[in-house]
């Protein structure tokens, strides 16, 4: 935990929703790309993304002010290589493997989501006891 | 964050490309047994080739998701049917009927189908997620 020390359980999670958000992308486009030849679907490392962006909080950060500007997290998606041939086209994308990580995914963001009404609740109550 | 194509964007672009080759699959079916086009020839089966962008670093972020770069045409050899009374049979009475195989063109069709499902499935998930990041401000 001493990673996560001095970090708002808000900020984290709306850090993990953006992950999860990010990480949508790129599974839409693994399944997008499933008839696409010679096409290599991309993974990204949840953990490792997140840990990036929690630990650049409080810093000072670059603005963005192109889309095409470096992110942090548009770096860290990785190829996911342990990935086998199954059809002659050369590509490599599991559908099956993409449904789970997409259900994997979305139950990640909304349970990020369901904390963060907790959360605000809890803020609410708060307020509501100092009145 | 600016994202300047969304997961759903993505999500319609495999829609929109898995229903054009559905319909060249249609196109392919329906053509089975067409053996004079206005080209000359029996018709030739179509094949929809698909063009995405892979997300590797230098990636272009506006052009994620898969596209129909163009439709190929496939040069295998035509079947070949003896029929000498047909119109469109040559000196030896061999029809030239186009190179289609019907369950190839299924088989195709299935595929489309399940990949077509895939980003319906992708789409309504996010769908779900949106739904559950306005529920933060419903209260």
């Amino acid at each position: 935990m001493s990673a996560l020390s001095g970090i708002d359980a808000g900020q984290l999670l709306i850090a993990g929703m953006r992950v999860a958000s990010e990480n949508h992308r790129i599974i839409a486009n693994n399944i997008a790309n499933v008839d696409t030849p010679n096409f290599n679907p991309t993974e990204m490392d949840f953990q490792k993304t997140l840990s990036k962006l929690v630990e650049g909080q409080g810093r000072l950060q670059l603005r963005r002010t192109r889309p095409r500007h470096f992110d942090k997290l548009a770096t860290p998606p990785q190829f996911e290589r342990l990935a086998f041939l199954s059809k002659n086209d050369y590509n490599k994308v599991d559908l099956d493997d993409q449904m789970v990580k997409l259900s994997e995914n979305t139950g990640r963001y909304t349970t990020y989501g369901s904390l963060l009404v907790k959360r605000f609740e809890q803020i609410k109550s708060m307020l509501q006891d100092l009145r | 964050m600016i994202q300047p194509v969304s997961a759903r964007d993505i999500a319609v672009s495999g829609l929109k490309a898995q229903r054009t080759r559905m319909t060249v699959i249609a196109q392919n079916i329906a053509n089975v047994d067409t053996v004079r086009t206005a080209g000359g020839g029996p018709f030739r089966r179509q094949l929809a080739v698909l063009r995405g962008e892979q997300l590797k670093p230098g990636y272009n972020p506006e052009r994620l998701g898969v596209r129909v770069e163009r439709i190929e045409l496939d040069d295998a050899p035509f079947r070949t049917v003896f029929n000498p009374s047909h119109p469109d049979a040559d000196e030896s009475g061999y029809v030239q009927y186009p190179n289609i195989s019907v369950a190839v063109e299924m088989v195709d069709l299935v595929s489309a189908q399940r990949a077509y499902d895939a980003n319906i499935a992708v789409f309504v998930s996010g769908k779900r997620m949106d739904q559950k990041a306005l529920e933060i401000i419903q209260q």
